[in-house]
């Protein structure tokens, strides 16, 4: 369960390490050259290698590689990644989204394209990505004209549009993408009639405008009055006597022990045992 | 293949790894020479980043932690676990069928008696997805968000003190020396932005007795260094030295980075010291930061509202609520562990006063990264979890008034919450007895709670090893079980 022997694993892991590596080389020396991301890091060779080898190498595209764009699968032994240009945002454009996106458009399950510097071109790419369920376009400068290419869409679940602006004609199309459950829409300019006509129209879209209601309190505690009323879980009750039967001393209510259904109270926690080794030396008189 | 490479392995691969580059940068022949080099060693380190990364075993919930850790172990009683019955108790002797002989810090071990401190702070019930929750006074904001919250209130740990309190909370041992949680998972998931470290650490001050931080809560053991926590300072530079001095261009620093870089790969090669690759990517990082961190804590550019809702403190670094606002921005950012230390939570006496101004420091503030993750669309993929290392206990320590007690350590039983990530939004889970003593439904130990975050980034617990010293160590050790019930 362990190990695999030695040479065959080692093998596995270069040539699939060798895989990835090869694609940041060739991406660092022929950056320039468009159209040389055909098969080399394309997304098949790429996770068939990953399943028999023990799945380290996501399948990267060479501009993905070059670009330190986030690239991994959703899950081991899945073909589809999740697509992040978080680390590079700030020089992301639609050209670099196609480039990188290109190589492995039918692998691309959940693609996240917040505050970059994309437009509805992006969009329309991200529309025609065949099994996208995720998108995550926050922060960026898209209209409601491009979210109108995602309009017959009917595979993305859950899309981000937060802090954009939209006007009220992203409505229509978010309306008419038919498997979408979440959608994502603090500060992305619709109005609150719009928002209302969404829940309205969709009732079981779950929108979030960042507008959810707090949490209700339900019930406050009454005034708060310290006491020691509550009976002391496993106590007898308060001693018979007042003075020690033992030494003569007065009784501390701490120490004390049921005799003959009688509860006896002692001075000090040394007496009980003493009582109770010779309890006909020191019983007291029955009342 | 789950289980990790057998040293032989990892010392061929290293070797082939090495040769590689080698091969490719005389291939590649003087004419792209050092121009290529720089870039090559660049990317080289993302590229290497995703090979390194084991990756999850199954589909992940979660992506990324913020884990808040409330060091020197918050009152259970006075702000979560709600004990009303005890306000009739005040000033009894503990019971001990209740005390049952449990073993007492050296603080208290000397006291004549244990006398019931009933929280003297006022609880209200909050609706969640269940019956309710009770939360105190001292969180009201917090409380606005229990529907997303699942509170458990049946956390039990080993430790009594809080060195070995935290060590156990973050490594899974009580002995110092093993990888943090977020190293493992930096070294289980991978970066998921070459520019930013994957393990971040920031820390608050506090108001009441605060314990020594070890910069090895955060360390890697014996991880590859890669993996430990990079702590942001709050003041000042939040990277020492991370700015290049007058006079010095980046093209200066790349150049020498290059040229070091150079040196280094030849002395890795010829001692074959893993450290010393870790040290190149630490360079390599750091020159990535240079450009990265300072957009990262520039918070000109948040809205006002923003700002607000996490209060007025947050315009002072280091602050919890700035901390957590910078939070939020990393978790954006794709960091995988978030750490906030927030100290100051150890009230052996005086509590009401200090917890008043604890609580007053977090309580907006965690209850604003909440909601600001959720409206981003970021909360049901990031993973928060609320802790200290151990509870408290209920008989006062030091004299007990009306007004004023202390509460000792307690790792018999605590709370802490979760949310985000797979988490069973608006729930509780566990019990303890009318004295918030012992543990009677459900406990859930330390090595659990692991196991079950594990789970929620992907990973089975007993699967995420690392061979050292000829063994497979795990950050659950030989124990730890999914909790289902915390899951959604």
């Amino acid at each position: 369960v362990k190990h695999a022997s030695p040479p065959s694993i080692g093998l596995a892991r270069f040539s699939c390490l060798a895989f990835v590596l090869l694609a940041a080389c060739r991406a660092g020396t022929g950056a320039n050259e468009t159209g040389s991301h055909a098969p080399l890091g394309s997304a098949s060779s790429g996770s068939g290698e990953a399943k028999e080898s023990g799945a380290i190498a996501p399948p990267m595209s060479a501009a993905a590689a070059s670009e330190l764009v986030h690239v991994e699968h959703v899950a081991r032994g899945s073909k589809l990644v999740w697509v992040d240009f978080t680390a590079v945002a700030a020089s992301t454009d639609d050209a670099l989204v196609a480039r990188v996106l290109e190589p492995m458009r039918g692998d691309v399950a959940e693609l996240v394209l917040a505050r970059t510097s994309i437009s509805d071109a992006s969009l329309a790419f991200a529309a025609s990505l065949p099994n996208l369920r995720r998108l995550d376009v926050r922060g960026t400068k898209i209209t409601a004209a491009g979210v109108s290419a995602l309009a017959s869409n009917a595979h993305i679940e859950e899309l981000v549009l937060v802090q954009t602006s939209l006007s009220d004609a992203a409505v229509d199309p978010l309306l008419a993408m038919s498997a979408l459950k979440r959608a994502y829409l603090w500060k992305s300019g619709l109005s609150e009639s719009a928002l209302a006509r969404l829940r309205r129209e969709r009732p079981a879209l779950h929108v979030d405008a960042g507008d959810a209601p707090a949490a209700a309190s339900t019930e406050v505690e009454p005034p708060i009055k310290l006491t020691s009323e509550a009976p002391i879980p496993g106590d007898p009750g308060p001693p018979v006597n007042t003075v020690c039967p033992v030494t003569g001393k007065p009784v501390d209510a701490k120490y004390k022990l049921v005799h003959e259904g009688r509860v006896i109270g002692f001075c000090c926690p040394n007496c009980p045992g003493e009582f109770s080794a010779h309890p006909e030396k020191y019983a007291l008189k029955k009342p | 293949m789950q289980s990790p490479l057998h040293p032989l392995e990892e010392h061929y691969l290293s070797l082939t790894r090495r040769r590689f580059f080698g091969m490719a940068a005389r291939t590649m022949g003087a004419g792209l020479g050092t121009l290529a080099l720089s870039s090559l060693l660049a990317k080289r380190a993302s590229a290497e980043a995703s090979a390194v990364a084991i990756g999850p075993h199954f589909a992940p919930k979660a992506k990324r932690v913020i884990y808040l850790h409330m060091e020197g172990a918050p009152s259970q009683i006075d702000l979560w676990d709600h004990k009303p019955g005890l306000r009739q108790r005040f000033d009894q002797d503990l019971p001990d069928s209740i005390r049952q002989g449990q073993r007492l810090t050296t603080m208290t071990s000397g006291q004549t008696r244990f006398p019931v401190a009933p929280s003297i702070f006022k609880f209200s019930r909050y609706a969640n997805n269940q019956d309710g929750i009770w939360i105190s006074e001292l969180m009201p904001h917090t409380a606005s968000v229990a529907n997303e919250l699942c509170f458990v209130h049946s956390m039990r740990t080993d430790a009594i003190n809080h060195e070995p309190g935290i060590t156990f909370f973050q490594t899974g041992n009580q002995q110092p020396g093993r990888p943090s949680f977020g190293a493992w998972t930096s070294y289980g998931l991978g970066s998921a932005n070459a520019n930013l470290p994957t393990f971040v650490v920031l820390i608050t001050q506090g108001f009441g007795n605060m314990q020594a931080l070890s910069a090895r809560f955060w360390g890697s053991g014996f991880l590859p260094s890669e993996h430990q926590g990079c702590k942001l300072r709050s003041g000042g530079d939040p990277v020492l030295y991370l700015k290049d001095p007058d006079g010095v261009t980046r093209s200066d620093r790349r150049r020498m980075l290059d040229l070091v870089g150079e040196l280094n790969e030849r002395e890795a090669e010829r001692v074959l010291d893993r450290e010393i690759d870790a040290r190149i990517a630490q360079h390599e990082m750091a020159y990535r930061m240079q450009m990265s961190v300072p957009d990262l804590v520039d918070f000109s550019r948040e809205d006002d509202e923003t700002l607000e809702m996490y209060g007025p403190e947050v315009k002072k670094p280091g602050t919890f609520a700035a901390n957590c606002l910078l939070a939020r921005r990393l978790a954006e950012r794709g960091v995988r562990f978030i750490q906030l230390y927030m100290r100051g939570w150890d009230a052996h006496n005086n509590l009401p006063g200090e917890i008043r101004q604890q609580a007053g420091a977090v309580d907006r503030a965690q209850a604003a990264l909440i909601k600001d993750l959720r409206r981003r669309g970021l909360l049901d993929e990031t993973l928060v979890l609320w802790a200290g290392e151990f509870g408290r206990t209920v008989y006062s320590q030091g004299t007990l008034t009306n007004e004023n007690y202390g509460r000792d350590h307690h790792p018999r039983c605590f709370t802490l919450w979760l949310a985000g990530g797979g988490i069973a939004p608006g729930t509780t889970y566990g019990k303890t007895d009318d004295y918030s003593y012992n543990i009677v439904e459900n406990p859930v130990e330390v090595h659990d709670l692991h196991a079950t975050l594990l789970k929620l980034l992907g990973f089975d617990h007993e699967k995420l090893v690392y061979r050292y010293q000829g063994r497979d160590f795990r950050l659950t050790d030989v124990f730890g079980r999914v909790v289902p019930e915390l899951l959604a």
